[in-house]
């Protein structure tokens, strides 16, 4: 790029030199084969839009090289913005933005940690074991609500279908963060029996 | 360290340039080629410019209070010098507010020309919140008169606002209380705590007679106190993954400062007091007493890129240590780092200075991290004595906290957690984590390991003291 530009620059200067003494010096202008190129252009004014043609490339390619380089400035830092390091964002981002058809690994790993965290609450608050506990998460026992329930009725993640799918995206929810909300309300109510 | 970049700022005048030339010739309009000079003149500006100088800046910190209240309005005050021989014709910096520090008036930003030894101010203030919050290196931007080009650079004056109630040594005492081998030992002698009365025995000190018994039925007894010993106490903070893990960095300030308090408050009582961290970067000091190890302990809280969560290897966000304490190489054999990937029975002393030694692999991303963190405690586990204490300081933002207790008590070591709640559950995501965390502290609780529940706005020794009266 530096090459370039040097190179560039040591022709413009050169050529802006030469015209000068063309000139301020009658020698260096016969040097100059203008002549020759108005009568083989057919007139002067040809051999003028040919400088112009040249000077309008020019033009064009510095153009399209600001608009795809446009201004590197550096962007100061935004040191106002508050941090909101509290556990759980990066679920809420996990859940922003999900696909309607395809089923992702992040909504897999969600669920799984769902059932997870049923499990232990249902093993603490029925008291029992870990094993009992899951057998109840399985069997859809542990809540009242319908929809958390059979959530978390299978170790494997199972969507709606299609239809359903996109029912639930008409009306302006994604069906896995309704699945995701209702059951962790379910959670917080389990354990606030508890306590 | 600066980084040098052409803006571009003149292409496009080039290209006008060039457009009018081109217009004046094809429609031989002298005038219009004339305007082409303008054009000229302005390209040729820039490179007649000399390129922006390397800025040499010096920056002054005072925050006011420098330990403010939970919520208290703290004021700031930067002072920005040129401390290099050249005129600075277009300088613009940004202090590095902490992260999790909302700026209520004022502004942190100031853009100014200086001349050689020259300063500017900026003043602002931010709302306290509970923990330490480290000021992150100030972003310096220098550019040239035409803007050309700009150097990019940062500069760091470490300072740090602690917010938070100090602790006494009593609710601590309390807090352990209930269990062996904690600060108060089970031997009567001459403490301060009610132990036992017995019958006098010749020689007892006249200061332990029961005289109220005696003015009561004329018999002689002594009162034996609770004999207080020195204990030791490793204060373990979870400072989380680590590769840029800040998921509870509002958590991971409030841990930083309560092991500040908590340190000082055992330091008081004459204990010895060491310091972990429990994440990546790995940091460990062994426990001492004495003020000036609180001292060193109170830097490494400071100044060592292990207590600021989500620190990168290549500590960009954190400024090296004034006095070079806490860095390997910086450390004698008092302690320091020492990586837990390192041979066992090594430490690092020598290495190489700068936040990227904590890692491991030299500082390397850690590709791992649960692993990591398990390699951890087993390095602390063989650094702690089998008397020693530990007080771990976490979110519990993860089962592997959960398990770590469990080798750390399996060892032998006696733990204590401290665990700051979360402050916000406004989104199905932190409500979740809040149900996760109860469950984990139910667990911790299960196996006999007490678990102070800190909440937001609580203040640390009411909550300590919460706790004891749970378990009492």
């Amino acid at each position: 790029m530096t090459l370039d530009r040097t190179a560039t620059r040591t022709v413009g200067l050169g050529l802006l030199a030469l015209g000068v003494l063309a000139l301020v010096s009658p020698a260096v202008e016969r040097l100059l084969p203008t002549e020759a190129a108005v009568e083989g252009l057919g007139n002067d004014y040809l051999l003028v839009a040919a400088i112009g043609a040249l000077s309008l490339a020019g033009t064009a390619g510095v153009l399209a090289l600001r608009t795809a380089t446009g201004v590197t400035e550096a962007r100061p830092p935004a040191v106002e913005a508050v941090e909101r390091g509290t556990p759980g964002r990066e679920l809420d981002a996990a859940l922003a933005g999900l696909p309607t058809v395809r089923t992702t690994a992040r909504e897999r790993a969600v669920h799984g940690r769902l059932r997870a965290a049923a499990v232990a609450t249902v093993a603490e608050t029925a008291r029992c074991d870990r094993a009992e506990a899951r057998r109840r998460v399985d069997r859809g026992e542990w809540t009242d609500d319908e929809t958390a329930a059979a959530f978390l009725a299978s170790d494997d993640l199972e969507p709606p279908s299609l239809a359903r799918r996109a029912l639930s995206e008409l009306r302006g929810e994604h069906w896995f963060r309704r699945r995701v909300d209702a059951t962790v309300a379910a959670l917080e109510r389990r354990r606030e029996v508890r306590a | 360290m600066t980084d040098r970049t052409d803006t571009g700022r003149w292409r496009g005048v080039v290209a006008l340039s060039l457009f009018a030339g081109t217009v004046g010739l094809l429609a031989q309009r002298p005038a219009v080629l004339l305007l082409a000079a303008v054009g000229a003149g302005y390209a040729v500006y820039p490179r007649l410019v000399p390129s922006p100088p390397e800025p040499e800046i010096a920056v002054e910190r005072t925050v006011t209070p420098a330990s403010p209240d939970p919520g208290e309005r703290a004021e700031v005050s930067v002072t920005v010098r040129n401390e290099g021989d050249r005129w600075l014709p277009d300088l613009r910096v940004v202090d590095g507010v902490p992260a999790l520090l909302p700026v209520v008036d004022g502004t942190p930003r100031r853009a100014t020309a200086l001349a050689p030894g020259g300063e500017t101010s900026l003043e602002y203030a931010v709302e306290a919140r509970e923990g330490k919050h480290r000021f992150r290196p100030a972003t310096v931007l220098s550019r040239d008169l035409a803007g050309t080009a700009e150097q990019r650079a940062t500069a760091a004056e470490p300072t740090v606002v602690d917010c938070g109630a100090s602790v006494s040594a009593t609710a601590l005492r309390n807090l352990t209380g209930e269990r062996a081998g904690e600060l108060r030992s089970d031997v009567g002698g001459s403490g301060l705590e009610f132990h036992r009365a017995r019958e006098y025995r010749q020689g007892d000190p006249m200061r332990q007679v029961d005289w109220r018994r005696f003015a009561r039925s004329g018999e002689l007894g002594t009162i034996e106190y609770a004999e207080e010993r020195s204990a030791s106490v490793a204060l373990c903070v979870d400072v989380g993954a680590g590769g840029g893990d800040r998921s509870a960095a509002a958590a991971v300030a409030r841990c930083v400062g309560a092991a500040d308090r908590i340190a000082g408050a055992l330091v008081d009582a004459n204990h010895e007091v060491g310091l972990a961290s429990h994440g990546s970067p790995w940091y460990w000091l062994p426990p001492k007493p004495g003020s000036a190890h609180l001292a060193q302990l109170r830097r490494a809280l400071d100044t060592h890129p292990a207590f600021v969560p989500g620190s990168t290897a290549d500590g960009d966000d954190v400024p090296d240590p004034a006095d070079g304490s806490g860095v390997p190489g910086a450390e004698t054999s008092a302690g320091g780092i020492q990586s837990p990937r390192a041979e066992a029975g090594t430490s690092a002393p020598g290495a190489s200075s700068g936040a990227s030694a904590a890692l491991s692999d030299g500082g390397q991303p850690i590709e791992d991290e649960s692993s990591d963190r398990e390699r951890g405690i087993g390095t602390l586990r063989e650094r702690l004595d089998s008397t020693t204490q530990v007080l771990l300081l976490s979110p519990l933002a993860d089962d592997g906290v959960v398990d770590s207790v469990r080798t750390l008590e399996a060892a032998g070591n006696l733990v204590t957690v401290v665990s700051p709640g979360p402050g916000e559950t406004d989104s199905v995501g932190t409500r979740l984590a809040a149900v996760e965390r109860d469950a984990r502290i139910r667990t911790l609780r299960r196996t006999g390991i007490p678990v102070v529940d800190w909440g937001p706005d609580e203040n640390l020794e009411n909550a300590i003291e919460l706790t004891t009266g749970r378990s009492a």
